[in-house]
């Protein structure tokens, strides 16, 4: 082989391998991401930003374009349940909690295409003014492929966008330490 | 080790191609789903102007991620087309939480104001490039974007589904065209 070809090998290699790395680390990825953890729940205060850095900002371009500037909303992802188990539409899901510290939220469960996913009731998300609450103001809601349940999914990965609409400055000072709702995986009945 | 010897530089060359390529197609990925995005909004509208879509449900893949809790008017904007400035309003917003957010080319968020910071009103603004001269109407509020083309979208809250039919008559008073600014007379 001539020293002309191995240098057009090495650099079709290296080309194809750079997009590699890009596919596994910023185009795979699953949800909005973030750097900040918080039970199941993932952030990231630079979301939307301008002082966003180059893969944090390819990565919402991909997953969450359009999303706003932490003052404006913050975004928790999960991908997981709140014992570390991938989230999957075969099982069944409750998540469980208490009103973040913001003035309004949503729970919307996304396919692994980062769209809404497909059931006949329209059943995408519950909300700070829908879901179902006891006396104490604590709220409960379901997800599973069951048409009934409050958030309907389809059996396969998906993930949990928790949106925090003009929260308290607290959320922004200590995102990782906010009392965010748990998913819980629970018996299919 | 002699085969080493033989291809470590060629090794080290396709390493250091692959890092290039890397941050390369990194560096590009906002602009180009920036470029699509604008495309498919435009496309049947064109630019510069508002278009308020029905509320997302799992057909609507324009966007990803959409919340289906909140109505979505979008002005995706090319300034160079516009002359060089775009008069944006709204008017009789409804009564709930509602932002109007501001993306460059490169999708960051260059501006949010919401239904409390303008305290019950609406909005009305021009926006400009960042390099062009200070508007001479100072009873305007201007607003500046590093790049000519981008999106506007105002994200208005469906409280209750009961508003809905009032809530989306009510944002569809929000509209974008382009601005040509009054002759200035001074006296």
């Amino acid at each position: 082989m001539s020293t002309t070809s191995k240098v057009l090998l090495a650099i079709a290699a290296g080309i194809v391998l750079g997009l590699a790395v890009t596919w596994l680390t910023i185009v795979r990825g699953a949800g909005m991401g973030g750097d900040v953890t918080d039970g199941p729940w993932r952030t990231s205060l630079l979301t939307g930003s301008t002082e966003s850095g180059m893969a944090h900002r390819a990565t919402i371009a991909l997953h969450g374009l359009f999303a706003l500037n932490r003052h404006e909303t913050i975004y928790y992802t999960a991908i997981t349940d709140s014992d570390g188990n991938r989230l999957d539409g075969a099982d069944c899901y409750t998540i469980a909690g208490r009103d973040p510290p913001t003035r309004w939220w949503s729970i919307t469960a996304y396919g692994s295409d980062d769209f809404l996913i497909p059931n006949a009731n329209g059943h995408y998300s519950v909300s700070k003014n829908s879901i179902r609450r006891d006396g104490n103001g604590a709220f409960r809601a379901s997800v599973s492929t069951r048409p009934a349940d409050d958030i309907t999914v389809a059996p396969g990965a998906f993930s949990l966008t928790l949106r925090l609409y003009n929260p308290d400055p607290a959320v922004a000072a200590d995102p990782a330490h906010v009392a965010l709702p748990a998913i819980h995986r629970e018996a299919c009945r | 080790m002699t085969w080493f010897k033989n291809i470590w530089r060629y090794v080290v060359l396709a390493l250091v191609t692959a890092f290039a390529v890397h941050l390369a197609s990194v560096a590009l990925i906002p602009r180009a789903i920036m470029i699509v995005a604008l495309h498919k909004m435009s496309s049947l509208h064109g630019y510069n102007t508002m278009t308020h879509s029905p509320r997302a449900t799992s057909a609507s893949r324009a966007v990803v991620r959409p919340s289906p809790d909140l109505l979505y008017s979008a002005c995706p904007f090319d300034l160079d087309q516009a002359g060089g400035m775009l008069h944006v309003h709204t008017e009789g917003m409804p009564n709930t939480y509602w932002s109007v957010s501001i993306f460059d080319a490169q999708t960051d968020n260059i501006f949010a104001l919401n239904d409390r910071d303008a305290h019950g009103g609406g909005i009305d603004f021009i926006l400009k490039r960042s390099n062009t001269p200070p508007l001479r109407d100072k009873t305007k509020l201007a607003l500046e974007t590093p790049t000519p083309r981008g999106l506007i979208l105002i994200r208005t809250l469906i409280d209750d589904d009961r508003h809905l039919a009032a809530i989306d008559a009510a944002r569809r008073h929000a509209a974008c065209e382009p601005y040509t600014a009054p002759r200035w007379n001074p006296r």
